[in-house]
């Protein structure tokens, strides 16, 4: 004969947390939300994610751009099943050629662009430090980086070309291609560098953000910031950086 | 970087998705109690050992949990039958249990598990989340991560293309027991003997809402809030310390903005925002 269990069948809606006490030290900022996936003993586990999500294994949820979004957060995709065995190992490979930690330059420029193309692609793309490599592409040669801070959109000739503007190579500080994350991180470090979170990365927290390495010696910058700054103030102009 | 896999075609599809790197498999199945999921998960083990995690499932009761467990392969189990909002299979089959009461019956059978065996396996519960609240209470009650469809469909970089219907932005969305998605085997070789009578998921819409960056923001600062509530610093802490109550239909209408008047330009869209 069927059996009926004691319990009735209930759903995440029919519930409510209390609250316990909340001590002092506690602060949202410290609050880790990592989580382990692979089984584990007393020790931690060999395999765990930065944030408790993980996307469904499903065609119309995880692909490869919501798999690597999702992994700069912190979570895990689930490259789904319903495909050949071919297609789905070449998602998996995609994703996983997808450097963790660095990004692909969204906005770059050649040398002889001119400034208003700059100014154009910066309001377009809202990036304010676009890289110059000889063919204007991300994986171009690196001739040197052009910001908002290098010229003043309102009264420099927009006919100038880039390379008169532009930090070159020889001043910017950058890293090889092929450096790892913490290499990375270490360079960024070793120049008192701020991490460049304009460059198509998404969400200030990411770590690292440099396709061939983006972190100008502090001292010019500042020296770049104050001027502008100046400038700025003595002509009313209102600028977003500043 | 995780990948599915199934019952049927593991054996090529296994070792070509660890040689493309992926670190995590898991098994697509509304039901993972069966002796042919133990058998392939046991073959992946000794074919590969302890360092690729493998994730069994779905499951909705302390037995079906046990079975799993005790084999001692699964690294994490996938707990709910039915719950996702494109799934219907409570409806066609009348298998399935309330995503609640079947994460509250595994988590006791993981805890004794690991009381008695030194061996903690994680739980993810997978489907029935229809807001940032459902989140948190799953992780209140067990679960150690949360498995989501709608939600990150509802992204921008979900892999489907926007749709504009009466000048709102959609996203396709369709459950992996539907005839679309299971329309790829009829041109697999394996899989194509097999046949299906009948669908399991629904083929939908849901409305986009931006990208995974911002979403999660707002997921993970209201996840946060809570715990601070509960005065725990990690989601080990968050679930050994939950106190939940179960409460009446009032006690949610109470809950609920009360004798308060909106007024909303698109009333359609702000309740068919995630998170409200």
């Amino acid at each position: 004969m069927a059996r009926i269990i004691e319990d009735i069948s209930r759903t995440f809606a029919e519930y409510l947390l209390l609250p316990r006490l909340t001590p002092r030290n506690l602060r949202t900022d410290t609050i880790s939300l990592a989580a382990p996936v692979a089984a584990k003993t007393m020790e931690d586990s060999h395999f765990s994610i930065n944030i408790p999500v993980v996307s469904a294994c499903m065609q119309s949820v995880s692909g490869t751009r919501l798999a690597i979004s999702l992994a700069r957060q912190g979570g895990l995709s689930m490259i789904y099943c319903s495909q050949s065995v071919e297609a789905q190992v070449a998602m998996v490979r995609e994703v996983k050629a997808h450097k963790a930690g660095f990004v692909t330059s969204g906005a770059n420029t050649t040398p002889s662009s001119t400034l208003a193309s700059i100014v154009d692609t910066m309001h377009r793309t809202g990036h304010s430090t676009i890289p110059v490599t000889e063919d204007g592409t991300a994986n171009g040669v690196f001739c040197g980086l052009i910001t908002d801070q290098d010229f003043w959109e309102f009264e420099d000739d927009l006919n100038n070309l880039v390379e008169r503007h532009m930090t070159p190579k020889s001043d910017v500080i950058f890293g090889e291609e092929g450096i790892s994350l913490r290499e990375a991180n270490q360079l960024l470090h070793r120049h008192k560098k701020r991490l460049p979170t304009d460059l198509g990365c998404e969400g200030a927290t990411e770590r690292v953000g440099l396709q061939k390495g983006l972190c100008r010696s502090s001292e010019k910058s500042k020296r770049i910031v104050r001027r502008a700054e100046k400038a700025m103030r003595g002509r009313g102009h209102q600028h977003a950086r500043l | 970087m995780g990948a599915a896999i199934n019952t049927h075609d593991y054996k090529e599809r296994v070792p070509a998705l660890i040689e493309a790197g992926a670190d995590v498999l898991c098994f697509d199945s509304s039901d993972g109690f069966t002796e042919f999921q133990l058998d392939a998960a046991q073959w992946i083990r000794s074919a590969f050992g302890e360092k690729i995690v493998i994730g069994m499932g779905n499951v909705v009761s302390g037995e079906a949990f046990d079975y799993l467990a005790s084999s001692g392969v699964p690294d994490f189990i996938k707990v709910g039958i039915g719950g996702g909002s494109i799934c219907i299979t409570r409806e066609q089959k009348g298998v399935g249990r309330g995503q609640a009461s079947a994460l509250l019956e595994v988590a006791e059978h993981r805890d004794r598990y690991f009381a008695e065996h030194g061996r903690y396996l994680p739980l993810c519960s997978d489907g029935g989340l229809a807001n940032d609240t459902q989140i948190v209470m799953a992780l209140a009650m067990g679960a150690d991560f949360v498995m989501m469809g709608r939600y990150f469909a509802m992204t921008e970089e979900s892999p489907t293309e926007k749709v504009s219907i009466n000048g709102q932005m959609y996203k396709p969305y369709w459950g992996e027991g539907t005839r679309r998605a299971q329309n790829w085997q009829r041109y697999s070789e394996d899989m194509g003997t097999r046949k299906m009578m009948f669908e399991e998921g629904v083929d939908a819409f849901v409305p986009l809402v931006g990208s995974v960056s911002e979403v999660l923001a707002t997921t993970l600062e209201k996840l946060k809030s809570t715990m601070m509530n509960t005065g725990a610093s990690n989601l080990a802490q968050f679930r050994n310390q939950a106190i939940l109550t179960l409460v009446s239909e009032q006690s949610i209408v109470e809950g609920g903005t009360s004798n308060v008047f909106k007024f909303s330009r698109n009333r359609d869209l702000d309740e068919a925002d995630w998170g409200n």
